[in-house]
Parts: structure tokens; C-alpha cells; sequence
């Protein structure tokens, strides 16, 4: 039993991975801070009667938002997000850019406006920290410290799939997938195709029943290998690509976590081995002279 | 080649156990009882209500007249008005409940863009779209609010 939970919770994983996963989450939260999430800083002008702190910002005495306040805290993310991408000071950098990232989020979320995609991010920028140095060459070493962070990740990102469902179920009850929710969607943000969908409810009944199973099923890719695996994650990959073309919605932050399911660390093999095989294949000789052709 | 497996001690194991298993048992709650004020634990709920199908989209929206009389849309996002439309729809009850919230609209216009004309008066509305065959369109007042002091809404009084 504690082998069992040992193994789902901390598999031994190539170091590697985790030299990816920084690089690649790191990189994104600069992305995020500048692109995607920019409202803290517009946020620093709000009056403060319509700041509306979430709980934990509130109980760990984070400010209210002021002007120069937001201003230093992005310089603070994005130097320290730069340096743990590097692989440098990956407990010190990480903590920094946790904290700053937390306090970031929280403000654009304490003004009645919750997204739930960077939940997985939020949690892997929390839980990174925690494994010491780790180079992209260190994929021979592998650690368990590694494997939980890898892991915890990967549930959270399945979380926010399997969660969605459940509120769904919570808020739009059993008769959501039957309803018109996907049309109110495709009303208010219309793109591309959107209003020829919006016009079938047949179609966007059928649409919303494959949502609402694929996101019930989600779990099931923490226990995938192989093929399935790939499956699984095409499918979600290729969901929000659709999401995006139809309402301009990328859920960005969730895909970058969904990283940690792929064996990244196996790419520079990889790689070497399809170099090496083209090197030793050079372009076939002509089958005869040249003026037999 | 591999060079070995860096194990976790009984210890190490043992409290990212229960960090992990923390975090599981607090989102969960966070989705089956509570409420956006527990992010990160805020429930997963993205399109997450019933729109019935013979039902009505609800589109609120602000509108505010100046200090020149003109009537103009209130541009709710992050680069008009530093506010979204759907932390305004997030705030939506209040507003009705207590229409002297939209001074902090005013106050925040004035500060985002000084020179353009001030609001004197700012209207709450919803333009509801039916469902129906015809999806026919109405436009509902919601809310209405007078601006204190509508040249330094600042540094109004009732404030």
C-alpha cells in the first residue's frame, strides 16, 4: 500500500524533466505577467471600494493594489522567472517568483473576476522550489523529489478538467449539456464559424456532452502510458485550440502544465539519434551512368 | 545509462504527502462548497450555469452621460476603463443593491483619463437577447446613479 502511494505520488522521474518544466513555465509566467494577465496593473488605479480580496490574499495581510505598488512587484516576477528559467538559484528564484505570482494573481482575481486556468500554474509555481538544481543533461538521475513535483502538477492540471465538470453538474445541474450555455458563449464572443454553431442546437447539445465526458474522464490521464496517453492529450490540446479559434479563449496557463505528462527530457536523444540515422543514410548514389538515364 | 535514483526520506515523503494531498482535498471543497473568494481553490466555474434553451442571454453593460451631455458606453476592460466588463458583471448585485457603488466608476474614469469630459450620471443596463426563433432584444435599466461632485468625484462628500 505505502509502495503503491508512494510510486502514484513520487515516481522517480529524470531530473531533466524539471530543467524543462522551469524553462518552460518560468518563460510562460513572463509571457503571463506582460500578455495575459495585465489587469493588476490597470487594477492599481481602482478605488478600493470595489477591491473584493480573495481569502488567502486577505489572511496573509496582502495589500490592497496601488499604482507603484503593481509597477514593482512585475519588475520583481519577471527578474526572478528570468533567473529560475535559467536553472540558477531554482529554490531562491522559484520562492520569489511563487510569491510574487500569488500576490499578482490575487489582485487580478479581488475584483470579482475569477479565472480558473491558472490554478495548475499557481500550484506548480509552489511546488518547483522545492527540487534543488537540475541541468537538461541530467537525464540518467532520476529522483523522487522530482517525480512529486511532476505528479502534482499533472493532478492539478486533470483538476481543473475534472472540476469543471463537477461545477457544472453544481451550478447548470444535470440539465447543463442539454442546455444553451455553449450558444450564450458563441452570442456574446463570436469568431470564425462561431454564429453558424451557435445556430444548430443539435450541434452545440452534442458539442457540450463531449466537454462534459471528456472533462468527467480527465483523471484517467494520470494513469495513461503510450498511445493513450498521447491520445488523451492531443484531444485537450486540440480542445483549446477550438476554444480559442471559436471564443478567443486559450487557457494558455493550464496547457503549459499539461508539459508535465511528456517525457521532454527524452527530446536531445531523440533528436541526436534521427541526426545520426540521416548522417549515416546519405542520398542514394544514381543506380546508373549518367548517360543511361 | 542509469546512473541511480535519488530516493525522498521517510520525512521528505511524508510532508509532501501531505501537501499533496492538501491541495487535492482544498480544491475539491473549493468546487463542491465554495465560492471565488477562495482562490486558488474557487470552484472550476467557467460556463459552469444553465442557459435554458428557450431562455434570454443577459449582456449588461454601463452607459454615462458627461459633463458636455453626451451619452457614451462606459469601456468596461482592462485598457478603457482599467475594469472588465465581467468584473463588473462579478459586482453586478452590489450595484443594483447599492447604486452609490458606480461613484468608484467615476472616480476611476476620472483618473484614468483626465482630460476627456467627466460623468455626471451613469446607467445600469442589460440587453437581454431571447432565445426564441426571433431572438428579439430588449434593453432593461437596472441601475441609475446620479455622480457626486461629478468634476472631482474624488473628493465628493457622501463619499
Amino acid at each position: 500500500m505505502t509502495s503503491a502511494i508512494r510510486t502514484f505520488f513520487a515516481p522517480p522521474i529524470a531530473l531533466a524533466r524539471i530543467a524543462w518544466l522551469r524553462a518552460i513555465i518560468y518563460l510562460y509566467v513572463v509571457f503571463d505577467v506582460l500578455v495575459v494577465v495585465r489587469d493588476p496593473i490597470a487594477h492599481g488605479m481602482v478605488p478600493v471600494e470595489l477591491y473584493r480580496p480573495v481569502i488567502l490574499r486577505e489572511a496573509l495581510g496582502f495589500p490592497a493594489p496601488t499604482p507603484v505598488y503593481v509597477q514593482v512587484l512585475r519588475i520583481v516576477i519577471l527578474a526572478s522567472a528570468l533567473v529560475a528559467a535559467s536553472g540558477r538559484l531554482p529554490r531562491l528564484a522559484g520562492a520569489i517568483c511563487a510569491v510574487g505570482m500569488f500576490d499578482w494573481l490575487t489582485n487580478a482575481f479581488s475584483y470579482s473576476k475569477v479565472d480558473h486556468d491558472h490554478y495548475a500554474l499557481m500550484i506548480a509555481l509552489i511546488v518547483l522550489p522545492t527540487v534543488g538544481r537540475a541541468r537538461f543533461r541530467d537525464t540518467d538521475i532520476r529522483s523522487e523529489a522530482a517525480g512529486w513535483v511532476v505528479r502534482l502538477i499533472a493532478i492539478s492540471a486533470t483538476a481543473i478538467y475534472f472540476l469543471s465538470a463537477w461545477a457544472k453538474m453544481r451550478f447548470g445541474t444535470w440539465g447543463w449539456a442539454n442546455g444553451s450555455t455553449l450558444i450564450w458563449a458563441l452570442t456574446r464572443r463570436p469568431n470564425g464559424i462561431a454564429p453558424w454553431i451557435a445556430s444548430h442546437p443539435t450541434l452545440t447539445h452534442t458539442l457540450q456532452w463531449l466537454i462534459l465526458t471528456a472533462e468527467f474522464l480527465s483523471p484517467l490521464l494520470l494513469w495513461a502510458r503510450g498511445k493513450a496517453l498521447f491520445f488523451g492529450l492531443a484531444f485537450f490540446l486540440g480542445f483549446h485550440l477550438t476554444t480559442y479559434y471559436l471564443l478567443r479563449i486559450h487557457f494558455l496557463p493550464l496547457v503549459v502544465c499539461l508539459t508535465a505528462f511528456m517525457p521532454m527530457e527524452r527530446i536531445p536523444a531523440w533528436w541526436a539519434r534521427r541526426r545520426r540515422v540521416g548522417s549515416a543514410h546519405p542520398p542514394a548514389a544514381p543506380a546508373g551512368p549518367s548517360s543511361a538515364r | 545509462m542509469q546512473q541511480g535514483i535519488r530516493r525522498l526520506s521517510p520525512a521528505s515523503l511524508a510532508w509532501r504527502l501531505v501537501v499533496g494531498l492538501t491541495a487535492i482535498v482544498c480544491v475539491i471543497l473549493g468546487t463542491a462548497v465554495g465560492d471565488d473568494r477562495w482562490w486558488p481553490f474557487a470552484p472550476m466555474s467557467q460556463y459552469a450555469f444553465l442557459v435554458q434553451n428557450n431562455g434570454v442571454i443577459n449582456s449588461p453593460y454601463m452607459e454615462a452621460r458627461t459633463t458636455e451631455g453626451v451619452l457614451v458606453r462606459v469601456p468596461l476592460s482592462g485598457t478603457g476603463l482599467g475594469l472588465e466588463r465581467s468584473e463588473m458583471e462579478g459586482q453586478l448585485p452590489a450595484f443594483i443593491r447599492e447604486p452609490k457603488l458606480m461613484q468608484a466608476i467615476a472616480i476611476l474614469h476620472a483618473r484614468r483619463a483626465p482630460h476627456e469630459p467627466r460623468y455626471v450620471e451613469i446607467f445600469l443596463r442589460n440587453r437581454q437577447t431571447s432565445l426564441d426563433g426571433e431572438r428579439t432584444q430588449k434593453i432593461l435599466d437596472m441601475a441609475t446613479w446620479v455622480v457626486g461632485n461629478p468634476q472631482d468625484p474624488e473628493n465628493w462628500e457622501g463619499r
